[in-house]
C-alpha cells in the first residue's frame, strides 16, 4: 500500500485539477456541498482529496490510484453502499478518517489507510488576540452540543477581537427549508459564554476574501465527522496563518507517510485501525430498503447513528 | 477653496497593498492647499438604497471634484447614482478623478457601462506607473492618463541601518552572509517556484546565500493564461520543488509567513536585496518594491509592468532587471537571467549607497511626491471623456464571453493577439 501511496504522490493526479472539470461534472456539485458551503471548498494535494458523494460515477474512482476521502461517516457509507455491487472491480486505494473505518468495505482493507492532520506552532486560545467562531446554523444543530462546545471558549482573553461566521442554512439532510431559531439561540449562547464582548459578523465574501488569519484562533462549532470529515475551510484558514482548533496538536506517532499541506499543517497517513466492520450490516439494510440517495434516507441515517 | 469628495471604503481591503495605498493616497489629498476634503464611505456591502443615499450626500456637498481613491467596489454604482442626480436637476457635473488600480483589466464590462454616464464630463484617469499609462492610454480614445505613483509613507519605510544587526541576529545569519528577501503573496504569477529553483541553481554550493520569503500562499492562479488553482495547489507546486532540494539548500530558504507592515522595516534593513519575479497581470505598480526602495534596499525585479518604474538613473546600481517576453503560451522569465541577476546582486549590491537610494525613492514615491503631482494636476482642466477605445471594446466583449471561451487564448491554447495588444504595454519595447 505504501507503494500505491508513493505512486499516487509522484503522479500528483487529482480529481480537483482543472482538466478533470468536465469529467467530474464539477458544475453540478452534490447538494450537501452547496448546503455546507464553504466547508466543502476544494483543495489540492497529491493524494487526491475528494468527496465520494460528489463523484458522479463509480468508474471515475480509477482516475487516480488513491482517494483521500473528505466525506464524513454518513456520505461515505452511503456512497459505498449505493455502489456495493461494483466495488470488487475497483483498483483504488482509500485514505479515510479513522471514524470511517467501520464502514470501509473489507475488499479495500489491504489498500487503505487513515489520515490525520496536525498543525504545528499553534497559538493558545488564551493568548490569541483574534478568535474566529464558525458554524452552520440549521435545524440539524443540537443546541445542547453547541452549549457544551462553547465552554472551551471561556478562556478567550478579555481584549480578544471576536468574529463570527454563522451562515443560516437549511437542514442538510432534509429537502425543504424550515424557519429555525437555531441561529438566534446560538448567538444567545455565545453571548452568555462571552458576556460583554463586541461580536463582529462576517459574510461568506468577507471570510473568503481574507488574505491573513495571522494571530487568529479558529474554533468551529461543526467539528464532528458525520457529514464532512475533511473541511476545506480549515485548510483555507491554516494556509493564511490561522490556528485551527480542529487540527491535532502533534504529528501522528504511527504515520507511514507525511505530506505538508501548508507551512504549518501536515497530513499523516496511518494504518487502518482494527475495528468491527459494519459494512455488511449496511448492505443488508440497503438491499431491504433500496434508495437512490441513502444519505437522505432517514432509516439509513438512524442505522449509522446507532452505535 | 475647492472641495474634493474622496470616495473610498472605510473598511480595509482584503488586498494588503491596497489597504496601504488608499490610506497613503488619502494622506496625499489631505495636505492639498486651499482644499476641503470630504470623505465618503463607499463600501463593498453597500446596497442600492445606501448608494442612492450616499450619492445624495455627495450631491448636497457640492464638490468640485469627485475622486475615487479605492479599487473596490467598482465605482459604477455610485457614479451612476451621482450623475442621475445632476442630470435630474440639470446641474453641470463635477470633475471626476479615477485612481486606476491593477484590477482595471478585470472589470471591462463595468467600465464599459460607465462610459455612457461619463461622456462629455471632465475626467482624469490617474495611473501608478508609466507602463500602466501605456496600457490605459490604449483603452482611452484620445484622452491621456496621468502618472501619480501610489505613495509610500516615509515614516513607515525609511533607511534605518541601526535595525540591521538585530534583524540578522533574529534570522541567525552573519555579516558575511547575503540575504535575499521576497515579500508579498506567494502566488503563481509571482513565480515563487522559479524563485526557489533559481536560488538553488545560483547558490547550491554557496553556504552564505539565504532567501527569506514573507507571505502566505494563495489560489489566484493565472486565469488569463487559463491556469486556475484550487486551494493549496500552488503551495504544493512550489513546496514540492523546495523539498526536492538538498537539505543544506532547504535550510537556507526560510518561509517566514506574513508579518504586519510595521515589521517589514527591520526586514528590509536586514536584507541585502529585494527580489520580485512577478509577471502578474495586475502588476500596475509594485507597492512592496516601492517600500523596499524607500527603506534603502536594492532590488532585483522583472522588467514587467509597473516594476519598470523603480529604476533610478541617478543610482543605476541599485536595481537589476530581468527581461520578460510574452511567449507563445506564457510570459517568459528565463532562469539563466534570474541566476545572472542574483549573482550580480551578491557581488554588487552591498556597495550601493542605501541612504541615497532611500532618499531618491522617497522623493519619487513618498506621500509628498504624490501630493505635488495632485496639487499641480487637479488645478488644471481635465480631459473631456468621450469613450473608451476600440481595443477596450474588443477586450470587453472577449471578457463578457469568458464563460464560454478564454478571452486571451487561441483554440490551440496559445496566447492570442488581443492579449499581446494589451499587455505589450507591460514589456520593454524591442
Amino acid at each position: 500500500m505504501l507503494d500505491l501511496i508513493k505512486a499516487q504522490y509522484n503522479s500528483g493526479r487529482a480529481m480537483t485539477q482543472g482538466f478533470n472539470w468536465g469529467i467530474m461534472q464539477r458544475g453540478q456539485p452534490h447538494n450537501l456541498l452547496s448546503d455546507l458551503y464553504p466547508w466543502g471548498i476544494d483543495y489540492y494535494h497529491e493524494l487526491n482529496p475528494y468527496f465520494m458523494i460528489n463523484i458522479p460515477r463509480i468508474e471515475l474512482y480509477n482516475i487516480a490510484k488513491i482517494i483521500t476521502v473528505r466525506d464524513g461517516i454518513l456520505p461515505f457509507a452511503a456512497s459505498m453502499v449505493k455502489n456495493f455491487a461494483k466495488l470488487q472491480n475497483l483498483e483504488t486505494g482509500f485514505i479515510i478518517n479513522p471514524e470511517l473505518a467501520p464502514y470501509l468495505p473489507p475488499v479495500f482493507n489491504d489498500r487503505s489507510h487513515t489520515w490525520r492532520i496536525s498543525q504545528k506552532k499553534k497559538l493558545k486560545l488564551a493568548d490569541a488576540p483574534n478568535v474566529l467562531i464558525t458554524g452552520v446554523m440549521s435545524d440539524s444543530v443540537d443546541l445542547k452540543v453547541v452549549k457544551e462546545k462553547l465552554q472551551f471558549l471561556r478562556q478567550v482573553r478579555k481584549d480578544a477581537k471576536i468574529e463570527l461566521y454563522l451562515p443560516i442554512r437549511k437542514h442538510p439532510l432534509i429537502s425543504g427549508w424550515r424557519e429555525t431559531y437555531v441561529g438566534y439561540e446560538t448567538l444567545n449562547l455565545i453571548k452568555d459564554t462571552l458576556p460583554g464582548r463586541t461580536l463582529n459578523f462576517l459574510t461568506s465574501t468577507e471570510l473568503l476574501e481574507r488574505t491573513s488569519f495571522k494571530d487568529t484562533y479558529h474554533y468551529d462549532l461543526i467539528d464532528d465527522n458525520e457529514l464532512f470529515a475533511d473541511k476545506g475551510l480549515w485548510h483555507f484558514i491554516a494556509n493564511r496563518g490561522g490556528t485551527v482548533h480542529g487540527f491535532e496538536d502533534a504529528p501522528a506517532p504511527n504515520s507511514v507517510f507525511d505530506l505538508e499541506l501548508g507551512f504549518t499543517h501536515t497530513l499523516h497517513v496511518c494504518p487502518l485501525p482494527e475495528v468491527p466492520n459494519r459494512f455488511g450490516e449496511l448492505v443488508f439494510h440497503f438491499k431491504l430498503n433500496p434508495s437512490t440517495e441513502p444519505v437522505y434516507d432517514s432509516s439509513f441515517i438512524s442505522l449509522i447513528r446507532k452505535k | 477653496m475647492q472641495k474634493i469628495a474622496c470616495i473610498f471604503s472605510f473598511k480595509e481591503s482584503s488586498w494588503v497593498s491596497c489597504q496601504k495605498i488608499v490610506f497613503n493616497l488619502h494622506a496625499a489629498y489631505g495636505s492639498l492647499e486651499n482644499t476641503e476634503i470630504l470623505n465618503f464611505n463607499y463600501g463593498p456591502q453597500n446596497e442600492r438604497g445606501e448608494n442612492r443615499a450616499l450619492a445624495q450626500e455627495i450631491y448636497d456637498a457640492e464638490p468640485d471634484i469627485i475622486s475615487i481613491i479605492d479599487h473596490k467596489p467598482h465605482p459604477i454604482f455610485i457614479i451612476n447614482a451621482i450623475t442621475a442626480l445632476y442630470t435630474q436637476d440639470k446641474r453641470p457635473l463635477p470633475k471626476f478623478v479615477f485612481h486606476v488600480f491593477g484590477d482595471f483589466t478585470l472589470y471591462y464590462p463595468l467600465w464599459d457601462n460607465l462610459q455612457k454616464v461619463l461622456k462629455g464630463a471632465q475626467v482624469q484617469f490617474i495611473v501608478a506607473s508609466p507602463r500602466q499609462k501605456i496600457l490605459l492610454d490604449r483603452m482611452l480614445s484620445g484622452a491621456e492618463s496621468l502618472v501619480c505613483p501610489f505613495p509610500v509613507n516615509s515614516e513607515e519605510f525609511f533607511h534605518a541601518p541601526k535595525l540591521r544587526q538585530a534583524c540578522r541576529s533574529a534570522w541567525g545569519i552573519e555579516d558575511k552572509d547575503f540575504a535575499f528577501v521576497f515579500t508579498g503573496r506567494l502566488s503563481r504569477q509571482k513565480r515563487i517556484k522559479t524563485l526557489i529553483t533559481t536560488f538553488n541553481l545560483a547558490f547550491e554550493k554557496n553556504p552564505n546565500a539565504h532567501l527569506f520569503v514573507y507571505g502566505h500562499s494563495d489560489n489566484l492562479g493565472d486565469p488569463f493564461m487559463a491556469k486556475h488553482d484550487v486551494e493549496g495547489e500552488y503551495f504544493r507546486s512550489f513546496f514540492k520543488t523546495y523539498r526536492s532540494l538538498a537539505p543544506e539548500v532547504q535550510n537556507r530558504i526560510h518561509f517566514m509567513g506574513q508579518v504586519p507592515n510595521k515589521e517589514l522595516l527591520p526586514v528590509y534593513q536586514g536584507a541585502d536585496a529585494f527580489i520580485n519575479l512577478s509577471v502578474h497581470n495586475d502588476e500596475d505598480y509594485g507597492m512592496s518594491v516601492a517600500e523596499a526602495e524607500c527603506s534603502g534596499l536594492p532590488c532585483i525585479m522583472t522588467d514587467w509592468g509597473g516594476l519598470a518604474a523603480f529604476a533610478h538613473s541617478e543610482l543605476p546600481a541599485a536595481t537589476c532587471y530581468i527581461p520578460v517576453a510574452i511567449g507563445k503560451r506564457s510570459k517568459i522569465v528565463r532562469k539563466e537571467e534570474v541566476v545572472k541577476a542574483m549573482n550580480h546582486a551578491i557581488t554588487k549590491f552591498k556597495q550601493v549607497d542605501r541612504s541615497e537610494l532611500s532618499r531618491l525613492a522617497q522623493e519619487k514615491f513618498g506621500v509628498e511626491a504624490a501630493h505635488s503631482i495632485l496639487e499641480d494636476s487637479l488645478k488644471k482642466p481635465f480631459p473631456i471623456f468621450t469613450n473608451f477605445s476600440e481595443l477596450f471594446s474588443r477586450a470587453s466583449n472577449a471578457n463578457l464571453n469568458a464563460m464560454y471561451r478564454q478571452p486571451y487564448r487561441t483554440r490551440n491554447n496559445y496566447i492570442n493577439k488581443l492579449y499581446r495588444e494589451i499587455y505589450s504595454a507591460y514589456v520593454r519595447p524591442n
